[in-house]
């Protein structure tokens, strides 16, 4: 397994893949940089806080094109010089399917250690107050790099099996769009059905309450971890990993 | 001779429509086994299924002895190099670093990499990525890939498209030098009979997903018989007199097609027919080309 994941490695050279994690975290450093230009007392009090409700609904618009990109190129490089069918008299489809996942899996979490990092870099750089409580960015990475990985072994699968890419990197668009829709709704039960892409709201540890619009004054309040939901997107990629499984065994070069 | 690849009613269906129907191919080892047959006669499709990519409707592979199954297909593959269709390429890598993953996939020393490159004569063009090469140099690229290894039996589906006149010799070389200089056998599709004669020791001619011919080369070149072709001014009276002299004829559209005869037959022939008042407008020594036989085999109605 060490070999095919030292290929796919081998792969990507020369395919900017670092590029794209790059590009997601600068838009979210950007969009950080943006909503405490100027912070204020209560932006002081609550940054910790403000922060773990605001990324995930940040990295659930952001991610899914991202996820898919990242999925697109680490799949394209077979459609586009028809290396199926040599690659798979050297080695099984399940062993470079769990080659790409793998590959994918170290990115993903670079990219969850590095948001981890800049968030707390961020606090400290603009002198957010008291401590972030670790437990809650444990757990927030933890359910983070999940969904992500959901999103990216679901785009796959997809880039996988379809030759033309621009299906599968709609198919991305949609998702965003699928997850910034569902934030909006107050039930869960929607976001833990449409697929991988609603969990990254379906995880939030925070919840926003009494929004006044006039004084835009919000509470921030730290909600019961939502392991239900997790035990969900558990299930999800279990499916999703089970379905391409199939989809690749049947696949015929 | 050890049979290095045995099907038994091989076939593949795609809905309805039969694309390889019960095929029974014997490559003997240490041979290079031409697989011949028009476009779209199920060449390709037979050997993708040879490698496991394309899985039979029904039949049996065996390959080294061995049937080969899904939980085998690797392991066995281990000792087969094969280049199928187009040759399979990362265009971002050097042709070097193609070649790396090739070699270590199948767990081979890297020195072999400048042994094939050198073999392919691409040495020189190692370091260059794989897009900026010709398609003659891609296809000698997923030749050397096929040939890292050095495997026992060597898949070649169409080896020479893409490649100039002086590429095509230069690989029909290399191909027919395999056997003796590796103990490969080598199977080798092609749509161009002349190919196949130049390179192959047996040859299999596959039309409308059927086995129409398997033998040694030679055995298909001694269909291509030598006939005497006779036109008279009265074939029918001609083909009576011929007969009663002892010599068989039979009529083939406005000629008489007679065996092989000697000269001084054909002359008595021909001297008799003139004092009956038989005028011979014309005798012609004619031998059936590969091309017409195989396009007797073929049906003769697709193109070649």
């Amino acid at each position: 397994m060490m070999t095919a994941l030292r290929m796919e490695i081998w792969k990507s050279r020369r395919r900017w893949l670092w590029l794209i994690c790059a590009a997601l975290l600068a838009v979210e450093l950007l969009w950080i940089f943006w909503a405490f230009h100027h912070p204020g007392e209560q932006d002081r009090q609550k940054g910790w806080l403000y922060l773990l409700y605001n990324m995930p609904l940040l990295n659930g618009v952001l991610f899914p094109v991202i996820g898919g990109t990242l999925a697109s190129r680490v799949a394209d490089v077979e459609h586009k010089g028809n290396t199926l069918k040599l690659l798979e008299t050297l080695q099984t489809e399940a062993r470079l399917f769990h080659a790409k996942l793998l590959l994918g899996m170290l990115y993903l979490l670079t990219i969850v250690v590095l948001q981890i990092v800049m968030i707390l870099g961020m606090g400290v750089f603009y002198g957010f107050y008291g401590r972030p409580v670790l437990l809650d960015y444990v757990q927030y990475a933890l359910f983070l790099f999940t969904a992500c990985f959901a999103v990216y072994a679901f785009q796959l699968v997809l880039s996988m099996t379809v030759k033309n890419q621009v299906v599968p990197l709609c198919i991305g668009l949609a998702g965003s769009f699928i997850a910034l829709l569902l934030m909006f709704l107050p039930y869960p039960l929607p976001r833990l059905l449409c697929g991988p892409y609603g969990f990254f709201g379906a995880l939030s540890l925070v919840y926003m309450k009494d929004w006044n619009r006039d004084t835009r004054i919000f509470q921030l309040v730290r909600i019961p971890t939502p392991w239900g939901s997790f035990a969900v997107l558990l299930v999800w990629m279990v499916v999703i990993y089970l379905v391409g499984r199939i989809v690749l065994h049947r696949k015929e070069l | 001779m050890l049979t290095l690849i045995e099907t038994n009613n091989l076939c593949k269906k795609y809905g309805k429509a039969v694309c390889v129907n019960a095929l029974n191919l014997r490559v003997p080892e240490g041979a290079v086994y031409g697989f011949l047959g028009p476009n779209g006669a199920g060449k390709s499709t037979t050997l993708k299924m040879l490698l496991g990519l394309t899985r039979p409707t029904c039949g049996e592979i065996i390959v080294f002895g061995r049937p080969v199954t899904e939980k085998e297909r690797i392991r066995l593959l281990r000792d087969v190099g094969s280049l199928i269709e187009s040759p399979s390429y990362y265009g971002h890598l050097t042709g070097e670093e193609n070649l790396r993953i090739v070699q270590t996939l199948r767990d081979r020393p890297a020195r072999e990499i400048g042994e094939v490159l050198a073999l392919v004569r691409l040495s020189q063009a190692k370091d260059q990525q794989v897009s900026q090469y010709s398609l003659g140099m891609k296809q000698r690229l997923g030749l050397a890939a096929a040939l890292l290894g050095y495997p026992k039996l060597l898949v070649l589906d169409e080896p020479t498209n893409g490649l100039d006149p002086a590429g095509i010799q230069e690989m029909r070389e290399l191909i027919r030098s395999l056997p003796a200089r590796y103990g490969m056998t080598v199977v080798v599709s092609s749509h161009l009979l002349s190919e196949i004669d130049q390179m192959a020791t047996d040859v299999g001619i596959i039309a409308n997903g059927s086995l129409v011919f398997q033998d040694e080369l030679h055995r298909l070149h001694e269909r291509s018989a030598h006939h005497i072709a006779l036109r008279t001014g009265n074939n029918v009276l001609a083909a009576e007199l011929l007969g009663q002299e002892g010599v068989p004829c039979r009529a083939a559209e406005e000629y008489l097609i007679l065996p092989p005869v000697e000269d001084g037959t054909l002359g008595q022939c021909s001297t008799l027919l003139c004092r009956r008042g038989i005028p011979v407008l014309r005798i012609e020594e004619r031998q059936k080309s590969l091309e017409d036989i195989f396009l007797d085999l073929t049906g003769g109605t697709v193109s070649l």
